[in-house]
């Protein structure tokens, strides 16, 4: 270990006085301390800081991940290029130990480098631009409390699957009976379309129908906590009425499955606005003994009186539950070591690089795999089906583009997927869980592989460039 | 003792390197067929041109590069073995240290990579440091040293784990005729210590006064090898140094001698010329003496310290060879080696040392100045100087410093 440690120590040493460290130690501070300036015109207190905090947390990762980069190609290449590796390899250190002890020296940057422009993100929010001191009224300390300075943890429906497909094997039994089915007729193909009919008609509201959504699997902290609903709907055309912004509905929530006819523990009828999210409180003790939690939305715009309107959630987060679950400090310590998993690789892809390619190669291939690592999570949402479902993508890519997407899919990191920065700014919890997984497979997985190749490759190559 | 005590201590047999591009096609044949042999103590020259092979051949010997076909064994081990790399030193022909880091920090660094404790550590960099005479510059980056300073600290990297084996890559080009001597002397006495020396040179004078063995390489093939003095050795002549110089009787009376020995012997008298390094290295030393300092480098410790000038500590600088050696830290710190040692070190060391001592050091020993063509002195035939003495009384050995009546050593005989 202590060979191990020399090389890290001594590419330490190099970064500090090749003045890369205070370079990026100055960089990183402007880019946080500057970040206030980005927000002339922009709207309230809350989305003042939820902007300050994306754009700061965003800027770090992307600049650290830049700095990773080339330093770690840069010094194991530099020292091959400058044929220091000559006395070096002569010493008998193993040569895994040469670069892993590279790696070990970046990770240690990005250590103080990641605490350190964490650290001025979150004093810059939570003690100057976005102090509670500096909210306008009572209302707008009490949405930065509770939107931004917390850390919710987020909650989806769970999908009548069950319900659905007992729907569509009623219909292909009708179906069959009746005779009614093709000679082609490809019954995964008609179930897959189906479920996602079914689905999207399960979130439609017509005038006087309502849709019933189940949570399952609450666990507020407190019982006296509060529970937020927050949804949004959208107008799907139909009905007569010339205004089309708002609906009327009713909502009943409760902690048993019920009939919104019935006596609901809590109803309310409001009138809200269409495509704007909306958020509602509860109180946790209408949270069933099994942590479930019935939510029912009425369409009453068939009561006289009324225009009928046709409106639907969004089948992506067109109602989620959102309770408190950690604080804001944890979750910017997640998000922080989410960005150093992510650096994690980046190190170990790039100083496996520069065991085989030049400074300038090098860097540039792990560069194209951090872009391709970055957008991966738009790839999987755009092109491929939904991993663990069968449903179809939004758009339908033609089957060699799909192919690439599914390569590229398979063989780089998904960044998007463990990125914390999003969630950060909404007062959404990013879970150990997360943190852990990304440890798991980017961390440990994705660069342990790089890492081993680059290993077994240094190992057996020959150390001298030849004329 | 490193394992294969018994053996070579570097050993090829059909060694071939082939170089490659991309596209697998023979871009040169650096190395062909080479084999040879080093023996534990012996310093080996591996001469020839650029290109030639050289710098090809000690790379495989040190495992940065593979042999195409042949076999090497480099301490009785294949050289990639990380306890081979224990036992070995090198010293590239290009100093390609961490340019940012200091002396102190370099030979840490080094003396890290072998797992050495700080104390360890900490103790070889102060020898280390006295014995290349930068302990002045010590804190300085290595951006800002010179190239003689540059070539000192990369000899001390090789050092760092007193190694059984070192190589030396062009150790003294580029350097002037004091470092040049002082690394020559310094080979000496590493030699002297046991530690087998593979030194790699175009410098040809450099080459003859070090090494015992030497191989010409050329084409990437073995062109000549064999000892040093048999090679160099002219076995048609004798040459007799006098002094003081003989006068003409005199003179006529030793040719007389001659010819009843050898009918028809072709029989020349000159004042043998000094060596120009050895005239340098004592107008340096006068200088010094006189307390000029030189404006340019330093001049190291190692060199004054391994030869036995009137104002050094002769045992100095064999103490801190000694001091890398040992095992106990303050056991042998240089500042434990006295003054008062140095007229009567160990017998064996003084005979060696004062065989490597440098004619200028000593301006006495003149006498001993070494034919044009040879720095060491020629083997001369024993009867015919015997004869000389007893009969005639003409050769006043006083200032030969023991080695007048004797044959005279050329270094590794």
């Amino acid at each position: 270990m202590r060979r191990l440690w020399a090389v890290a120590r001594t590419t330490l040493h190099e970064a500090v006085r090749t003045r890369t460290v205070p370079v990026v130690a100055v960089v990183l501070l402007a880019v946080v301390g500057l970040s206030p300036f980005l927000l002339r015109g922009a709207g309230k207190l809350v989305e003042q800081v939820q902007l300050v905090l994306s754009y700061s947390l965003g800027a770090v990762g992307f600049l650290l991940a830049i700095m990773t980069i080339f330093l770690s190609a840069s010094t194991l290449a530099s020292d091959l290029r400058e044929k220091r590796i000559e006395t070096i390899a002569t010493k008998p250190i193993p040569r895994w130990q040469i670069l892993v002890g590279k790696w070990l020296a970046v990770m240690l940057l990005n250590i103080a480098f990641v605490a350190l422009s964490g650290g001025a993100t979150y004093v810059l929010v939570r003690h100057v631009i976005g102090r509670p001191a500096a909210a306008a009224d009572d209302q707008e300390r009490h949405a930065l409390m509770n939107e931004v300075y917390t850390a919710r943890h987020t909650l989806g429906p769970s999908r009548p699957d069950a319900e659905i497909d007992e729907a569509i094997d009623n219909e292909i039994a009708r179906k069959r009976e009746a005779d009614q089915l093709g000679e082609g007729f490809n019954e995964a193909a008609y179930r897959s379309t189906r479920r996602k009919e079914l689905w999207i008609s399960y979130n439609t509201l017509p005038p006087g129908y309502f849709c019933q959504y189940t949570f399952e699997g609450i666990t507020p902290a407190r019982p006296d906590q509060e529970i937020y609903v927050r949804y949004k709907l959208i107008d799907v055309g139909g009905g007569s009425r010339l205004d089309k912004s708002t609906i009327l509905v009713d909502w009943t929530i409760s902690p048993e499955r019920t009939l919104p006819i019935q006596q609901g523990i809590v109803t309310r009828q409001q009138v809200v606005s269409l495509d704007d999210y909306h958020v509602f409180t509860i109180p946790a003790n209408l949270v069933s003994a099994d942590r479930e939690l019935f939510v029912t939305c009425r369409n009453l715009t068939n009561l006289p009186g009324g225009a009928p309107a046709y409106a639907a959630f969004p089948a992506k987060e067109g109602i989620q539950v959102l309770y408190k679950a950690g604080s804001f400090e944890g979750n910017v310590v997640r998000t922080m070591l989410l960005v150093l998993i992510r650096l994690a690789f980046l190190s170990a892809l790039a100083v496996a690089a520069a065991s085989l390619l030049s400074f300038p190669v090098a860097s540039l291939l792990v560069l194209f795999v951090f872009v391709c690592a970055l957008l991966v999570n738009q790839f999987v949402g755009l092109a491929l089906p939904v991993p663990g479902t069968e449903e179809e993508p939004e758009f339908r890519t033609p089957t060699f583009y799909r192919f690439l997407f599914e390569a590229v899919a398979a063989a780089v990191p998904n960044f998007g997927r463990y990125d914390g920065t999003g969630d950060v700014a909404t007062g959404r919890l990013v879970p150990w869980s997360l943190v852990v997984r990304g440890a798991g497979i980017i961390g440990a997985a994705y660069s342990g592989v790089v890492m081993v190749l680059g290993c077994l490759y240094f190992r057996s190559r020959e150390l001298v460039e030849t004329e | 003792m490193p394992d294969g005590a018994d053996g070579p201590v570097i050993q090829t047999l059909e060694l071939t390197k082939v170089f490659r591009d991309m596209w697998n096609r023979v871009k040169a044949r650096a190395v062909t067929n080479l084999t040879f042999r080093v023996a534990r103590g012996e310093v080996f020259g591996l001469l020839g041109p650029n290109g030639s092979g050289k710098t090809t051949t000690v790379k495989i010997l040190l495992g940065l590069l593979f042999p195409t076909s042949g076999h090497v064994h480099v301490l009785g081990r294949s050289p990639r073995d990380v306890r081979v790399k224990a036992q070995i030193g090198y010293m590239p022909e290009e100093t390609n240290l961490y340019r940012f880091l200091n002396a102190d920090e370099t030979l840490d660094f080094y003396g890290r990579l072998f797992n050495f404790g700080r104390t360890e550590r900490r103790r070889r960099t102060e020898a280390l440091l006295d014995l290349v005479g930068l302990r002045r510059e010590r804190r300085r980056p290595l951006h800002e040293y010179s190239k003689g300073m540059a070539r000192r600290i990369a000899l001390a990297q090789a050092l760092v784990n007193d190694p059984e084996l070192l190589f030396l890559d062009e150790p003294t080009a580029g350097l002037d005729p004091i470092g040049t001597r002082e690394f020559k002397d310094l080979i000496l006495e590493l030699k002297r210590r046991g530690k087998t020396v593979l030194l790699l040179s175009h410098l040809l004078a450099d080459v003859e006064d070090v090494c015992d063995r030497i191989g010409v390489l050329y084409g990437g093939a073995l062109q000549a090898e064999g000892r040093v003095d048999e090679l160099l050795k002219r076995r048609d002549v004798t040459q007799i140094t006098a002094s003081p110089p003989l006068d003409g009787a005199g003179a006529k009376r030793v040719e007389e001698a001659i010819r009843a020995e050898t009918a028809g012997a072709n029989v020349r008298f000159e004042a043998p010329r000094e060596r120009l390094e050895a005239l340098f290295l004592r107008v340096v030393d006068d200088a010094r003496r006189a307390r000029l300092t030189s404006s340019g480098a330093e001049i190291g410790t190692a060199a004054r310290d391994l030869r036995l000038t009137e104002e050094a500590e002769p045992a100095r600088g064999k103490a801190l060879l000694d001091q890398l050696v040992a095992g106990e830290p303050e056991a042998e710190a240089p500042e434990e080696a006295p003054a008062e040692q140095a007229p009567a070190p160990e017998e064996k060391h003084k005979k060696a040392l004062e065989r490597y001592v440098a004619p200028a050091a000593e301006p006495e020993a003149e006498q001993e100045t070494p034919a044009p063509e040879r720095p060491a002195g020629r083997k001369v035939k024993r009867s015919v100087l015997d004869k000389l003495v007893h009969d005639e009384g003409l050769v006043h050995d006083e200032g030969a410093e023991g080695s007048g009546d004797d044959e005279e050593v050329t270094p590794g005989a």
